[in-house]
């Protein structure tokens, strides 16, 4: 197995995170001799982004479960791999319910990982003593964060028991009490409460192998900069207006003559879901501006931002549809802009391939130190047993570099560089070709016709020095076969 | 006598008559034979293909006596680049730097408080880097399209925030989000088409 270089993408159970493709072009102006002038919006297009799924939280619930640790471990390192890229969260609901009760939910969600993230135990006592419909925090959820805070302290695990008898819950708030200088009584009033959420945040959010903490500062990391009190342009709830899965109407008639909704809430699972996106670096708005409404307003404002056929897109009618496939679930015009190069929404292309890194004799390279650029992107690696890397990237921006030496050299000099066409197919089939054979090591004679001659000359076939005539062997070799070699 | 001559991506009335000696470009645009290219064009978006007539060079005999020290006014266009930077929420940016750099060199000036900026521009700057704090934005002055274009509107919208940079092909559920973003920003009728009233919208909030 070659060991994997992401560049990207990288997911995990209960969410993902991936770097957005970037399209640099150059901007076309107008220069003035009268009044001529040029906009020049500093573009508002993310450039990363993060997911958590339902899974993480309580059932129909804004209490985020211990295990979202590995996705906080993700969303710490998307935000490190983006410095001063400033954040903004949206919360997404399933269709069921009604589209007010939505908006509330996801909202609900959306704030409750942005107070996590910034340790505001205030909002989370606001989400415990405001209960919204199904959404009650209580016993269950003060339970399992004392479990989760004892665990981490290093303690015994009461994992696994959920339902400890009212006795030993007495214990546990008392224990927590001794250790955190509060009256101990016993109770999880508010006072207890606040020193809970906050041990159980920064719980949630320590890396238990690296010691490393991820805490934002919300007047920083978040693009409305806390600007506004609601939270307008930091965080917010869609609702069910933007679901990457809209039913089959059959399907949909279906679970709605069904009386046990279990099946259908299985099938909606991957609507509900947390979004961040990163957007270039520096960038702040003026929340006056934000389209978005706060997470407690209604849902007036996103509707001003539907598509003109928004209700269409969001509404079962034909066949099932993914956001993934189809790109017309989206009901918001302005989400839809947001998610539509977003890996962690189902858009952008991803190429993997394996690379075997050599030295000057062609002789694989046992755990050689390397590293790949591509686009802003910088890894550090190390290849396997046999020389071998697995690369996982965007197909934007084309070609990557990939550097690599002897291991135990010092880290910033690496021996051999290559690059590679990430993206190998076009609609242009002799480019196409073209990038294989770049790929497959064959680049370096004076005219293609040369480079082709050694291909040939190394697959026993005939020298034509003619593309044409390998291009299907290149495909079979360069898409199944040897890893590229490097020198 | 005129030439003619056809307009190239990147040209624009001053780059073009400076190409055949004319230090101001309205020697060139004012000229009868332009006359029904000025109904349908602004001076600084021209549309390759266009035609644009070339008077012959003026020599205008003056006389002076020597040993004296005379003075001429050279009359030339005055060329800037003038931007209206905006933010994530496509909100002006008032009181920011600005660095435009060209193979002229480089120039630094400040939006004001309406958030425009005017930087002074040779008619041979084409390609160049606009720089607002950390964000580095490569730029082609001269190459932009007439609004009727599809090229024009489309890289209105992309400058405006409404659409994204695309590389070969744009996506056309894009530019209809993006069309209908920005008639709903301005209180059109959502049809996600670029129609006249649309196109005309985009350019007056454009700038150009």
């Amino acid at each position: 197995m070659a060991n994997q270089i992401v560049l990207d993408g990288i997911g995990t159970s209960g969410g993902r995170k991936s770097a957005h493709p970037i399209r640099q072009l150059r901007t076309l102006l107008a220069p003035a001799t009268g009044q001529q002038s040029n906009a020049l919006c500093l573009s508002p297009s993310p450039v990363a982004c993060w997911r958590m799924d339902d899974v993480r939280f309580g059932f129909d619930s804004s209490f985020v479960l211990p295990g979202a640790r590995a996705e906080l471990r993700l969303l710490k390192a998307v935000i490190d791999e983006n410095p001063r890229c400033p954040a903004s969260v949206f919360g997404h609901a399933d269709p069921t319910g009604d589209d007010e009760y939505n908006k509330q939910l996801s909202g609900r969600r959306a704030m409750s990982v942005y107070a996590l993230v910034t340790r505001d135990t205030a909002k989370w006592e606001e989400l415990f003593t405001s209960s919204f419909g199904g959404d009650r925090w209580g016993a269950p959820e003060i339970q399992i964060m004392l479990a989760t805070v004892e665990a981490s302290a290093g303690g015994a695990s009461v994992e696994g028991s959920t339902t400890l008898s009212s006795a030993d819950q007495i214990q546990a708030v008392r224990a927590f009490q001794r250790e955190n200088g509060l009256v101990v009584d016993g109770i999880a009033g508010p006072r207890t409460r606040e020193k809970l959420f906050l041990a159980y945040m920064t719980a949630l959010c320590t890396d238990d192998t690296t010691g490393e903490v991820l805490r934002l500062d919300p007047r920083v990391d978040f693009l409305g900069h806390a600007a506004d009190a609601g939270g307008k342009g930091d965080v917010q709830g869609c609702g069910e207006f933007n679901p990457v899965l809209v039913f089959s109407s059959e399907e949909a008639q279906q679970f709605a003559a069904m009386q046990d909704h279990a099946g259908r809430d299985d099938q909606n699972v991957c609507n509900r879901r947390v979004v961040v996106f990163l957007f270039p670096k520096d960038s702040r708005i003026d929340p006056v501006n934000w389209p978005c409404p706060r997470t407690k307003d209604g849902t007036g404002a996103c509707r001003k931002r539907f598509w003109s056929d928004g209700e269409r897109r969001r509404t079962p009618a034909g066949n099932r549809r993914l956001y993934e496939r189809d790109r017309d679930t989206f009901a918001c015009r302005f989400y839809d802009r947001l998610a539509m190069s977003s890996p962690c929404e189902g858009a952008g292309e991803q190429s993997m391939f394996i690379v075997r890194l050599c030295d000057g004799e062609d002789k694989p390279i046992k755990n050689a130190r390397c590293r790949v650029v591509h686009g802003q992107r910088i890894i550090s690696g190390e290849a396997n047993e046999n020389g071998e890397i697995l690369v996982q990237a965007l197909r934007e921006p084309p070609v990557c570099t990939i550097e690599w030496g002897f291991p135990g050299g010092p880290e910033t000099e690496f021996s051999y560089s290559v690059e590679l066409f990430v993206d190998v197919d076009t609609d242009d089939a002799d480019v196409a070709a073209s990038r294989r054979l770049h790929n497959l090591g064959y680049s370096s004679g004076p005219t293609m016709s040369d480079d082709v001659r050694g291909f040939q000359l190394d697959h026993g076939m005939t020298e034509t020095g003619q593309l044409a005539d390998i291009r299907a062997k290149l495909t079979e070799w360069h898409d199944g076969g040897d890893p590229p070699r490097g020198d | 006598m005129t030439r003619v001559h056809t307009v190239a991506q990147g040209e624009h009335a001053a780059s073009i008559a400076a190409r055949y000696g004319f230090q101001d470009y309205e020697t060139v645009w004012q000229h009868p034979e332009n006359a029904a290219l000025r109904k349908k064009r602004d001076p600084n978006v021209l549309l390759p293909g266009d035609e644009l007539a070339i008077p012959d060079s003026i020599t205008t005999p003056v006389a002076c006596s020597s040993g004296a020290i005379h003075r001429f006014v050279l009359k030339g266009t005055r060329l800037l680049l003038r931007l209206r930077p905006l933010d994530a929420a496509r909100s002006p940016m008032p009181r920011t730097s600005v660095e435009l750099r060209t193979n002229s060199g480089t120039q630094n000036a400040t939006t004001d408080d309406s958030g425009v900026v005017e930087i002074a521009l040779s008619v041979r700057d084409r390609e160049g880097v606009i720089i607002i704090g950390d964000r580095e934005i490569p730029v082609n002055i001269g190459y932009l399209d007439p609004v009727e274009e599809q090229s024009g509107w489309q890289a209105r919208l992309i400058n405006l925030g409404y659409l994204a940079p695309f590389i070969d092909e744009p996506d056309p559920i894009e530019l209809r989000g993006a069309l209908e973003e920005f008639q709903h920003d301005h209180g059109l009728t959502l049809t996600g088409e670029p129609d006249p009233d649309t196109l005309s919208k985009v350019r007056d909030v454009h700038g150009s």
